[in-house]
Parts: C-alpha cells; sequence; structure tokens
C-alpha cells in the first residue's frame, strides 16, 4: 500500500464516488494501510481489522458522496474507520485470544523483541473504554477533543481514562510500585 | 532541603510529556519537575510508553483483501458508514450556522458594546456586576448558554447576604491515607460604609502551612447591587495593596486573587444568594480572567444531589450536598441548610488525591477587617 501524489487523490475521489473500481483500489492501496493499523489496534485482531477494513472500502463510493473536506483524506477515513471500529468492538464478545491464526502469533513472537514483551498482552487485557482512549491518543495522536468526540464522550472522560489505561499497563507490567 | 507540597497527578504529567499543557500550567509543571526527581522519571517513563506503544506490531493483513472488497462491491453489497458526513467536527447540534452567527453577532453587541483606549473590550452592560444573573442576558448570550448545564439563574436575590465569619482548615488526602494539612482559610462578611454608600466588605484570607503570614483580598460590594467598588490585597509579607473601580470593571472582577480558586470567595458568597432546594439545579455566568486584561464568560453549573449530615471540627450541620463544574473542574460542596454557609469542600487534587477545606469555626458577628 503506497501513498498517491495529493494532485491525484482529488480525482481518485471523484473517481471512486462514481464507483470506479480502479479508484477504490487506489484508495485502498494509499490508504489502506493506515486503516487497517487503526483497525487492529482498537480490535486487536486481524479477523477483526479486515471486517472494518472490507466495510469501510465497500462503503466509502458512497459515504465520499458526502464527503466535502479539503485535503487530509486519510484523517477522515481514519475517522469513519475508528467509528466503524468502535461499533463493533461494542457489539462484539470479547473473543480475541481465539482468533488470532498460529501463523499471525508466530509472526508476532517473531517481530516482538523483549521490549515489548507482554505490552500488546497487557494493552488487550485493558477494557475496552480504556483501550480506546489509548490507542486513540497515544498511538494514533488524536487530541483528546477528536478522542471525545469519536468515543461520544467529554474530553475530561478522556484524559480520566487514559489515565486509567496508563496506570493499569504500568500496573500490568509491573512498574508500578 | 527543598519542600515539595504537591506532585502533579499522572493526567497533568501526561500532558506535559505530550507537550499538551497550556502555557501557564506548564511552566508550574516544569519548575515543579526541576526540583523532583520523581516526576521527571514519571515523564520518561510516560514517554517510552508511548514510544513502545507506537512501535507495537501490526500484522500484515491478508493478501486478498483487496478482492474480498471488489468482490462484495461487483456483488451489490454497499454499506452506510457511521460519521461520514460532512465533517466530524461540527457536532454542535441541530442549531443553524446562520441562526448561530446572528446570536453571536447579538451577544457581541450586548455583551463588547464598547472598548477601552487600548482596544479591549469592557462589559458594557454588565460591570461590576460578579455573578451575572443574566436571565435577560441569557436569551441573547447564545453560544455561553449552550454551555450552562442547567437552567440559568434568574437575578440572584442580594437581600440573601449575611454577615459572619467562617474559618476552614484546607488539607490534602492521598492515596486515601495520607492527610495533610494545607493551611487556614477565613471567610467574612461585613458591613461598611465606603465614601457614604453602604457595602459588604467580603474578605478571604488563607494561611498556607509554609507561607510567612496571611494573604488574600477584600472585595467591597456595593449593596443592593454587588457592584464592584474596591478590591484590596493583602500579601503574606504584610504589605497591602487597593484599586478602586469608581464607574467600570474594566480589568478585574477578582472573585479571587487568594485562597484555592473559583470555588473559594465565588462559591461561599453566591451560596448565600441562591435559594437550595431538593434536586435544585442552576447555572450562573462568572467572568473570569483567561489572560492578563482578558475575561471570559463562563457558566457556573450547580445541582443539589442530596442531603447529608455532615461532622466537622465546628459542628454537625444538615448540608444539602451540592455538585458544581466550572470550566471543567468538579468540586462538591456541603452547604449547611438555613444559613446557607459552605461547611465542606471536595475536589480531587490528581489522580488520587482529595483536596478538602473543613469548617472549623463560625460566628455571626463579624469584624471588619
Amino acid at each position: 500500500m503506497a501513498s498517491q501524489p495529493g494532485t491525484l487523490q482529488s480525482d481518485l475521489v471523484t473517481s471512486a464516488q462514481r464507483g470506479d473500481a480502479d479508484a477504490l483500489a487506489a484508495l485502498y492501496q494509499a490508504h489502506g494501510e493506515a486503516v487497517y493499523r487503526l483497525a487492529y489496534r482498537l480490535l486487536g485482531t486481524r479477523e477483526d481489522a479486515e471486517d472494518v477494513v472490507h466495510d469501510v472500502f465497500v462503503g466509502l463510493p458512497e459515504a465520499l458522496r458526502r464527503y466535502e473536506e479539503r485535503g487530509a483524506l486519510e484523517s477522515w477515513l481514519k475517522r469513519v474507520a475508528a467509528r466503524v471500529a468502535l461499533m463493533r468492538l461494542r457489539q462484539r464478545d470479547r473473543r480475541r485470544e481465539v482468533s488470532l491464526d498460529a501463523g499471525t502469533e508466530q509472526r508476532l513472537r517473531e517481530a516482538s523483541s523483549t521490549e515489548f514483551t507482554g505490552l500488546k498482552e497487557a494493552v488487550d487485557a485493558l477494557p475496552d473504554g480504556l483501550r480506546s482512549v489509548l490507542v486513540l491518543k497515544e498511538i494514533e495522536g488524536y487530541s483528546h477533543a477528536e478522542v471525545a468526540a469519536l468515543l461520544g464522550i467529554s474530553e475530561g472522560a478522556s484524559r480520566v481514562r487514559l489515565t486509567r489505561a496508563i496506570r493499569g499497563l504500568r500496573r500490568m507490567l509491573g512498574e508500578e510500585r | 532541603m527543598k519542600v515539595i507540597l504537591l506532585h502533579p497527578s499522572w493526567t497533568i504529567l501526561r500532558d506535559y510529556a505530550d507537550d499538551a499543557t497550556p502555557d501557564s500550567p506548564k511552566a508550574r509543571v516544569a519548575s515543579h519537575l526541576a526540583q523532583c526527581t520523581r516526576c521527571r522519571s514519571r515523564v520518561a517513563e510516560l514517554r517510552s510508553l508511548q514510544d513502545r506503544l507506537q512501535r507495537l506490531p501490526v500484522p500484515e493483513p491478508s493478501q486478498n483483501l483487496l478482492s474480498r472488497i471488489q468482490t462484495s462491491r461487483a456483488g451489490g453489497v454497499r454499506v452506510i458508514l457511521p460519521g461520514s458526513e460532512r465533517s466530524s467536527r461540527s457536532r454542535r447540534g441541530p442549531l443553524p450556522w446562520a441562526a448561530a452567527a446572528l446570536a453571536a453577532t447579538v451577544a457581541a453587541i450586548l455583551l463588547w458594546p464598547e472598548a477601552n483606549e487600548r482596544g479591549e473590550p469592557s462589559f458594557g452592560l454588565l460591570d461590576g456586576t460578579p455573578l451575572l444573573p443574566a436571565t435577560l442576558l441569557a436569551q441573547q448570550i447564545s453560544d455561553t448558554a449552550a454551555r450552562a448545564r442547567y437552567p440559568l439563574l434568574g437575578a440572584v436575590d442580594v437581600g440573601r447576604v449575611t454577615s459572619g465569619r467562617w474559618t476552614y482548615e484546607g488539607r490534602m488526602i492521598e492515596e486515601g491515607l495520607d492527610t495533610t494539612s494545607q493551611g487556614v482559610r477565613v471567610f467574612s462578611v461585613a458591613q461598611a460604609e465606603l465614601d457614604r454608600r453602604p457595602v459588604w466588605i467580603v474578605t478571604t484570607t488563607t494561611t498556607g502551612r509554609y507561607t510567612r503570614g496571611p494573604r488574600g483580598d477584600s472585595l467591597f460590594l456595593e449593596q443592593g447591587s454587588l457592584r464592584l467598588l474596591r478590591q484590596v490585597w493583602y500579601y503574606a509579607g504584610g504589605h497591602a495593596n487597593s484599586r478602586d473601580f469608581p464607574d467600570s470593571v474594566r480589568y478585574s472582577l477578582s472573585w479571587r486573587q487568594a485562597d484555592m480558586g473559583w470555588h473559594g470567595t465565588l462559591h461561599r458568597l453566591l451560596f448565600q444568594l441562591t435559594p437550595l432546594a431538593a434536586n435544585w439545579k442552576g447555572s450562573a455566568y462568572v467572568a473570569l480572567p483567561v489572560a492578563r486584561d482578558r475575561w471570559k464568560l463562563f457558566p457556573l453549573d450547580q445541582h443539589v444531589v442530596g442531603e447529608e449530615r455532615v461532622h466537622v471540627p465546628a459542628g454537625t450541620f444538615d448540608c444539602w450536598k451540592v455538585d458544581t463544574k466550572l470550566r471543567g473542574t468538579e468540586a462538591t460542596l456541603w452547604i449547611e441548610k438555613r444559613g446557607q454557609w459552605v461547611v465542606k469542600l471536595s475536589q480531587r487534587g490528581g489522580e488520587d488525591a482529595v483536596w478538602e477545606q473543613v469548617l472549623t469555626t463560625h460566628t455571626n458577628s463579624p469584624t471588619a477587617p
């Protein structure tokens, strides 16, 4: 998945709005990875993240007809993806632990140096409400105002949840007292 | 030996680590960090944790994901996406833009009808009214009104002001265990005259645990209107300073210069003026400084959430329990039912700390300072 030059993007958007399959594929190549990574971090499983990417890009041509923002298509896409992922998060049962296939687990183990040991497990063990804020704020770089808007909570609640998430992580990692 | 009274909360340190702390608190946090190894270490830990989180590996998606999408599209599958409206930032509700703009214009005309010689706005109609009894104005100050959680108070009953002297002990309770005294606050309301005009002198002083003496301020409020006529500041070193406001208050409606913020003087007087009852809710406008020589209106939201009998060093009192919120800061106050003075105040002072003030003595025989 590679980035597209900005000058092409508006043409792609226009074409994708009309349902052009090639334009949709190009948008997927350009932004699919960012959407997938966000979804994965929110949901914790490749299966769920792929479902989110699938839904976002299948619904994209129609959604783009309401897209009027200039620039920052990826930011808009990620907000949409975050909402889809959060809806999924609310609906699903917690089944992460059985959904990782053996290959994925192996790749993760290989990719994880000792500095990551336990960190993903600790993140996954956080309650959904805390993990969502942690992912959106600390990893994806949203402001508390943006996190609050995405999650339908106040900025203050976002701050509190982030603090609780961090303290929860530190406790699980044995870094807190 | 350096004395570090309070460590910033995790939330504050997190914002600091993210460089998201507003300038003023940021300077205070930086000053604290300069002398606190523990907090410096925490900031470093927070940055390290964020770095590790951002580098957590993410498995590659399936190679056939795009073809799965294309197959779905070709097969007629359609998904209606949430939140793909024009802009995710326009979450203000159904008020049309034109109406909002008109309301804002009206509010601007009413609130800032003139600017002073330096181009700074004055409060015009509101000069000298520390609590803005804003039912009339509320209809026009739409964006401020929209931020009030409860019905706006009508004109407060200035006849309810009663004189007296109330002394509080401040204390910080950390982790639910360690209690540290934070000094003494004294609040008094006394009758007096200023230039042959009857006034209330509302005084708040605080003596910190480690300060050399009391500091605080007195507000000289015209009886009947509560318009601020004079403010006197007292400093810990024993000297004082004052400012008169003969015509208008362009700069300072200081409901706090001393004490502990908005919930000090402001609340103590406000609760004398406001008739409380079970489940009562109300918001009032207060003018607070947001920068040097710049003021802004904020709604102060209050909600009676229950009744409790409270035991404090001054005695046992039947109280209204009131939750309050101003500028994102929340506190709970216990208000004595008959006289409506503050018996106890509680506010979170950090992630694991509660900051309290409890009434230790009170008298209805005040003396002017």
